[in-house]
């Protein structure tokens, strides 16, 4: 027997901003696998105009070399935006040059992880960023558990760089 | 390194890499793109356009890591920076040896499927493409 409406878990939702296709459809089946419902943007033109024209996401992942509005503008926009300033955004990149990762962070990403770092890395990223955020973007209840084991390592690096400024300031 | 779709193992001084079967379609796909992409790497040096080159193999770059193809992306990435600065010969180096990668000359394939809520899992080594 089926579940009524309002008894079924709820999904979070997921962006996925991504221009090229094999990666973006592999993202899709890979988080539609783990139960997530997938909303994707195949640059940053329409990453924007989903920006405050949809119900916010519980989580966006953003690669930042994308056509026509560039990744970081992305972010900056939806960082700006009342309702979608505190989504989690996770970089996906391939680029693993440390002082790209540093300007992905102070300019409002949540994590950064590579592509190299693989689905199962990303996939534990993500889970360990929704069980520690507010519920939001969800369709209908169920917080993915905290993933047990290390930090990703791009999470570690974030709170080193705070703890950085924090002494500095 | 971890992926949900494929796994690379060594076994008998070959690599093999065991692909989950509900992303066997989207490797075979994944694989025929870059194989694209070598023929237009190739057409673009040699109209010495250098920005296409680039272009290219930083898409080939990006994909090879999510596929988990890592010599896709190690070399896609030498490419790349050769790009940027006109290196022609080592751009020819490289995309003779990123094309057979591409092409996916030797597989196995894991092939997964649910019984009454059990997952099996059926290996054939070896399949040839």
């Amino acid at each position: 027997m089926s579940l009524k409406r309002e008894e079924q878990p709820m999904k979070h939702t997921i962006l996925v901003v991504e221009d090229e296709q094999d990666t973006a459809e592999l993202l899709k089946r890979i988080l539609e696998r783990e139960g997530f419902l997938v909303l994707q943007a195949k640059d940053g033109r329409q990453a924007s105009a989903l920006i405050g024209t949809v119900r916010p996401p519980s989580l966006v992942l953003l690669n930042l070399v994308v056509p026509y509005v560039r990744g970081p503008e992305v972010l900056k926009r939806l960082r700006h935006h009342p309702d979608w300033k505190n989504i989690p955004v996770i970089v996906v990149s391939a680029d693993n040059y440390e002082p790209d990762i540093q300007q992905a962070l102070s300019e409002g990403a949540t994590a950064y992880v590579t592509k190299q770092k693989g689905s199962v890395g990303l996939l534990q990223a993500m889970k360990r960023i929704l069980s520690s955020t507010p519920a939001q973007g969800r369709i209908a209840a169920n917080v993915a558990s905290a993933v047990p084991g290390k930090e990703p390592v791009s999470m570690r690096r974030r709170l080193q760089s705070n703890q950085r400024k924090k002494r500095a300031a | 390194m971890e992926h949900a779709q494929l796994k690379w193992i060594v076994t008998q001084g070959k690599e093999l890499v065991h692909i989950d079967a509900s992303f066997e379609l989207l490797v075979l796909k994944f694989l025929t793109n870059r194989k694209n992409e070598v023929v237009t790497m190739q057409e673009a040096l040699t109209a010495q356009d250098f920005e296409t080159v680039r272009a290219v193999a930083q898409r080939m770059n990006g994909a090879g890591g999510s596929y988990g193809f890592d010599r896709i992306t190690e070399i896609s990435a030498v490419v790349e920076q050769a790009a940027k600065t006109c290196d022609s010969s080592t751009i020819e180096c490289h995309l003779p040896v990123l094309a057979p990668i591409s092409t996916g000359s030797r597989w196995s394939t894991t092939d997964v499927f649910e019984t009454r809520g059990t997952t099996h899992e059926t290996h054939h080594p070896g399949r040839r493409r």
